[in-house]
């Protein structure tokens, strides 16, 4: 009887705590919510410039490996300082492919929010704003290009092996920390970055890098996404 | 009189040993792994002393299975590629981004239509989505570049034949991809027909993008030799070199780039 108890006990916890398949979009909206949530995305999920995605405080999405969420539309992501909202691999020995914001139509919005494992975050020829935003232990935490209209404000970055990248483009910084990664801030060829550079200190290898500086430095012309797009595009 | 005719019989039973119908087995061909592999060279072309030049480096090696998901009666199929195993290394990437490279080299199922000629058509990746960069490597365009297109009837020993592919690009531009053929040989081997065919493929690249402007001057051309089952119709092996100048223009520093040079060593073959 005993037995039997509690393992009916133990299949009601697994059954409350499993997490919920990432919704399909419909009518071209996904609205996550905490009472749903977690959510488990299992491959990778692409919002058109039709559809809205709208994220609630204290929701929590988990990434199987090479899951990808790619926005072209509408984004708001509302989480709050008490209850932020987290996206991280279910396995945390294993990365997930990141999210990529390409909505080049609408600012995207995005307040505390939590990205972590990720092996790359991006921007692309976008426009939005970042508060309160936390990139911890991806191999990418953010990496912006394309894009002049994209605000950091009081985000942080640790733990990530590149933590932040500009690449054609620009970046403006508000109270954002990048601590305790393995580079810190690295501008590419074509990237600028307006902030506090005080704030970007304790990086294991380096803080502030400038890939003109560095390819001058060495007799180089050809920077690195150039040769990154030979390969892909031949 | 009899010695004329017996002598017309050999040289008509000669002729048919050197002519062959090339058709892919579109209809009931069983699953096939194939190792493809691909060599990237690129180099500035230009006159500076060979230890400081700047170049890039790159290996692909690809363990994939060919499985024919549905013959049609037009004697087409719908075939997908599967892949088993991905080996990548480049000199303008960290070990990191190696094993990021395989992790979504290896989730890059597709599907095309194949004639019974080689055409293929409809491409179509089974769950991938491309990153929005756009510096991510395709697996379906090296087997684009490298799959031959037969004439479609009988060929002779030295006859040649003229294809071409239409490839839609990543920002919806077409490119034509020009591909000429000699049948060079017949022979058996091991029980089985094999035809060497001699391939060689010229196109113009183009990419036109909000960051980057490239294009071929001049034709990019390959030459290759196939080596084509005629009996089982399917590919043995293949190997192609596909060499190319490119102008390259970084749109937001509107800075030129010297020349590149690019060599692509295309090779692909039969594990069965």
């Amino acid at each position: 009887m005993r037995k039997s108890l509690f393992l009916l006990i133990s299949v009601l916890l697994s059954l409350g705590w499993a997490e919920v398949p990432f919704p399909v979009i419909e009518s071209g909206k996904v609205h996550l919510t905490e009472k749903n949530s977690p959510y488990l995305l299992e491959t990778s999920v692409v919002f058109s410039r039709e559809d809205t995605l709208l994220i609630d405080p204290g929701v929590q999405v988990f990434m199987m490996p090479y899951a990808k969420v790619l926005l072209r539309g509408s984004v708001s992501i509302l989480g709050t300082l008490q209850k932020p909202v987290v996206f991280k691999s279910l396995d945390t020995t294993k990365s997930w492919s990141g999210i990529h914001f390409v909505s080049n139509t609408t600012p995207f919005l995005v307040q505390n929010l939590v990205v972590e494992n990720a092996f790359r975050n991006s921007v692309t020829q976008s426009g939005g704003v970042f508060e309160s935003v936390s990139f911890i232990n991806n191999y990418y935490g953010l990496w912006v290009n394309s894009s002049n209209q994209v605000s950091l404000k009081k985000c942080s970055f640790t733990r990530n092996r590149f933590a932040l990248s500009v690449g054609a483009g620009s970046i403006k910084a508000e109270s954002t920390q990048i601590f305790g990664n393995v580079f810190g801030l690295y501008i590419e060829k074509g990237g600028e970055y307006s902030g506090n550079l005080q704030l970007i200190k304790g990086n294991l290898e380096a803080d502030i890098r400038k890939e003109t500086e560095e390819l001058a430095g060495k007799g180089k012309t050809v920077s690195r996404s150039v040769w990154h797009r030979i390969e892909s595009s031949f | 009189m009899k010695k004329t005719l017996l002598l017309a019989s050999f040289l008509l039973l000669a002729c048919d040993q050197q002519t062959t119908n090339l058709v892919f087995n579109t209809q009931n061909i069983a699953d096939q792994k194939f190792l493809m592999q691909a060599d990237m060279n690129v180099f500035l072309d230009d006159s500076m002393p060979q230890d400081t030049i700047e170049s890039m480096e790159t290996s692909l090696r690809l363990i994939v299975t060919s499985s024919l998901l549905m013959a049609y009666d037009d004697s087409s199929a719908r075939f997908e590629i599967k892949v088993d195993s991905v080996e990548y290394t480049s000199d303008k990437r960290s070990v990191e981004e190696f094993r990021y490279v395989e992790q979504y080299l290896s989730s890059q199922n597709f599907q095309f239509k194949m004639a019974k000629d080689g055409l293929m058509s409809e491409p179509v990746m089974d769950n991938y989505v491309a990153h929005p960069e756009g510096d991510e490597l395709e697996i379906a365009k090296l087997f684009l570049k490298i799959q031959p297109v037969f004439p479609g009837k009988p060929v002779r020993v030295g006859e040649s034949w003229e294809r071409q592919h239409a490839v839609t690009g990543e920002n919806n531009e077409q490119m034509v991809i020009y591909k000429s053929f000699t049948l060079e040989d017949l022979f058996q081997r091991n029980g089985v027909m094999l035809a060497k065919i001699r391939m060689n493929v010229r196109y113009k690249q183009m990419v036109n993008d909000p960051d980057i402007q490239m294009n071929s001057e001049d034709f990019v051309i390959g030459s290759g030799i196939l080596l084509f089952n005629v009996t089982m119709g399917v590919i043995e092996e293949s190997a192609i070199e596909v060499n190319g100048k490119l102008n390259v223009t970084e749109k937001f520093s509107e800075q030129n780039i010297p020349k590149m040079r690019v060599i692509q060593k295309l090779k692909l073959r039969s594990l069965v």
